[in-house]
């Protein structure tokens, strides 16, 4: 592999891991205030959850589903060596 | 529960624990004795055994009781446990394999070896270890206590507090002291096992009970206590930015606690990957385990308890439920404690044998390494037992004063890995600064300015005195750090 080369993926993983350390502080920042204000109510309740408890939840759920694409992009398709 | 039948919670519970020692022993034998075996089982932990080692770590006692604890007599403010349990691991994503990469090509295991070796500095690891051992001591005491309350409720008084801590966390001992890491990582997976099992039946169970499902249980508790449910409204039991702040000093802190840092030194690269993306799923155990502290709030009069982390042994000793039950949570809550102290007792006696006496002492032969880090074992775990028979305090409180000096290690360790110019003068007194204003609140209990976490005002000022004292100070040369900041 030529030194270019490295470089350049080098580069695409830092891209990738950059967007996703974004997009995991996004979700972050919804569950704190201010932005967790949208939710800071007991109702409506869903899936037996006051509204608060489920919006945590959900943020769960999709941090969880972003770090199974970032798993995806850098580990399966990134082609890490070990 | 009559009291007749404490004896089917005690079998069982008694057999647990003899399960739990035969696995912990037979995991550690016939390995190699060396500290790169103890300490990180010669970096070769598979994805399935990191996920509970992981897991079993972080989900404690605390999970058991003082979640609970908190749902109970606090309401909403316990939502931030799973909220940082998910996102928690989510920094090892990338710091892990780094720190993995570098550890393997410098032959480190702790974290203390890490900052050694980047900041050629003594005092820094030295210093680091020294306020982590008094975190892990507390951190440890809540554990065992722990395991104390349960088995004294679930025998109805039968065993004593000073026994049933003995026997739970001596056998801990016993299997770190012999196996080290591995040992503990085995015991893991029985443990988590059961104790995710415990927290979804019993978590399900409760509501169902007694309210007919978590939703009606809910509009109970919304007509007779408005607030509970919220955050940093009129009568609720947090501010919002205590809320936000505690939960970010977690997510911060989480990493940072040396004995987890340092497994990024029992594995390989892709297994940290794999098990920081599978991780989140561990913090949904949280959520029916709330559900446990909510369903005693219409059913055990506020004041009944001497202290709220007792919630869910007292829900379970006064509902006639089945001693079958009973024996199912004893034998969950004691899981969940002890996969928990093995990993902190093991990181313990690592932190303090590597970083403190190897780091100032260079000539021991492997052979006393590996003999030290087994008596350090046993002493640490010890004063722990003492601390937790004769000490006491709310749960919650003394994790979160914890994390308050953990997250101080963070800038020293980020600073080691991203920044060039970072310089051990710098790392020491940023620490030193930080870790200082947080016990000045902690210990003083005085109110933070807007009532942010004390940890993140020491974490402000220990990251301004970091950089200024870095930039102030002459840096290891370029082809050093490269090694580090590009490794």
């Amino acid at each position: 592999m030529t030194t270019k080369s490295i470089s350049k993926k080098e580069k695409d993983k830092r891209g990738l891991y950059t967007f996703f350390i974004i997009f995991f502080i996004i979700c972050f920042l919804f569950q704190v205030f201010p932005l967790a204000e949208i939710a800071n109510r007991a109702t409506p309740i869903v899936l037996g959850m006051p509204f608060l408890m489920f919006w945590v939840t959900i943020w769960i759920v999709i941090e969880f589903i972003g770090l199974i694409i970032l798993y995806y992009l850098d580990v399966i398709k990134g082609g890490e060596a070990k | 529960m009559s009291e007749s039948t404490w004896l089917i919670p005690l079998i069982v519970m008694l057999l647990y624990l003899a399960f739990a020692l035969y696995i912990g022993l037979l995991a550690g034998k016939g390995r190699k004795v060396s500290v790169a075996e103890f300490t990180v089982a010669e970096r070769g932990l598979g994805p399935f055994i990191m996920w509970f080692l992981m897991g079993g770590a972080i989900f404690s006692a605390f999970a058991f009781l003082g979640g609970p604890g908190w749902a109970y007599s606090k309401g909403a403010p316990a939502f931030y446990i799973f909220a940082y349990g998910a996102m928690g691991l989510i920094p090892w994503y990338f710091i892990g394999p780094k720190a993995a990469r570098i550890g393997k090509k410098l032959n480190l295991f702790t974290q203390g070896d890490l900052l050694r070796e980047r900041y050629k500095s003594k005092a820094l690891p030295t210093l680091i270890a020294i306020v982590a051992e008094l975190a892990f001591l507390q951190y440890l005491a809540l554990q065992i206590k722990g395991t104390a309350y349960v088995f004294t409720t679930l025998t109805w008084g039968h065993v004593p507090i000073w026994l049933g801590a003995l026997i739970a966390y001596g056998i801990v001992v016993l299997y770190v002291a012999t196996g080290g890491v591995r040992a503990a990582a085995w015991s893991d997976v029985l443990q988590a096992a059961l104790m995710l099992t415990v927290a979804w039946v019993v978590g399900l169970y409760l509501p169902f009970h007694l309210y007919g499902g978590s939703g009606e249980m809910f509009k109970q508790i919304m007509t007779k206590l408005p607030g509970h449910l919220v955050i940093g409204q009129a009568g609720s039991h947090m501010s919002r930015m205590a809320f936000s702040t505690a939960i970010l000093v977690s997510v911060i802190g989480f990493t940072m606690w040396p004995h987890l840092f340092m497994k990024s030194y029992t594995t390989n690269e892709k297994t940290i990957k794999k098990t920081s993306m599978l991780y989140p799923t561990f913090a949904i155990v949280m959520i029916p385990i709330l559900f446990i502290g909510f369903a005693g709030i219409m059913k055990v009069p506020f004041g009944t308890l001497k202290s709220a982390d007792e919630i869910l042994p007292y829900m379970i000793a006064t509902l006639k439920a089945s001693p079958w039950l009973i024996a199912l949570i004893g034998a969950g809550t004691l899981s969940a404690a002890m996969s928990t102290s093995d990993a902190v007792t093991h990181g313990a006696a690592s932190t303090f044998v590597q970083d403190v006496i190897v780091t100032n002492k260079s000539n021991i032969s492997e052979h006393a390494k590996v003999v030290s880090l087994r008596w350090a074992v046993i002493i640490i775990g010890a004063i722990a037992y003492l601390i937790a028979i004769f000490g006491g305090q709310s749960l919650v409180k003394l994790l979160l004063g914890g994390y308050g000096y953990i997250v101080q290690i963070a800038p020293p360790v980020y600073g080691a890995l991203y920044w060039k110019r970072a310089t051990s003068q710098g790392a020491i007194w940023g620490f030193v600064a930080g870790a200082t204003l947080n016990g000045i609140y902690a210990f003083g209990h005085l109110p933070t300015p807007f009532g942010i976490n004390a940890g993140i005002l020491g974490l402000i000022l220990n990251i301004i005195v970091f950089v200024v004292v870095s930039l102030l100070t002459k840096s290891e040369s370029e082809e050093h750090v490269k090694e580090f900041v590009e490794g």
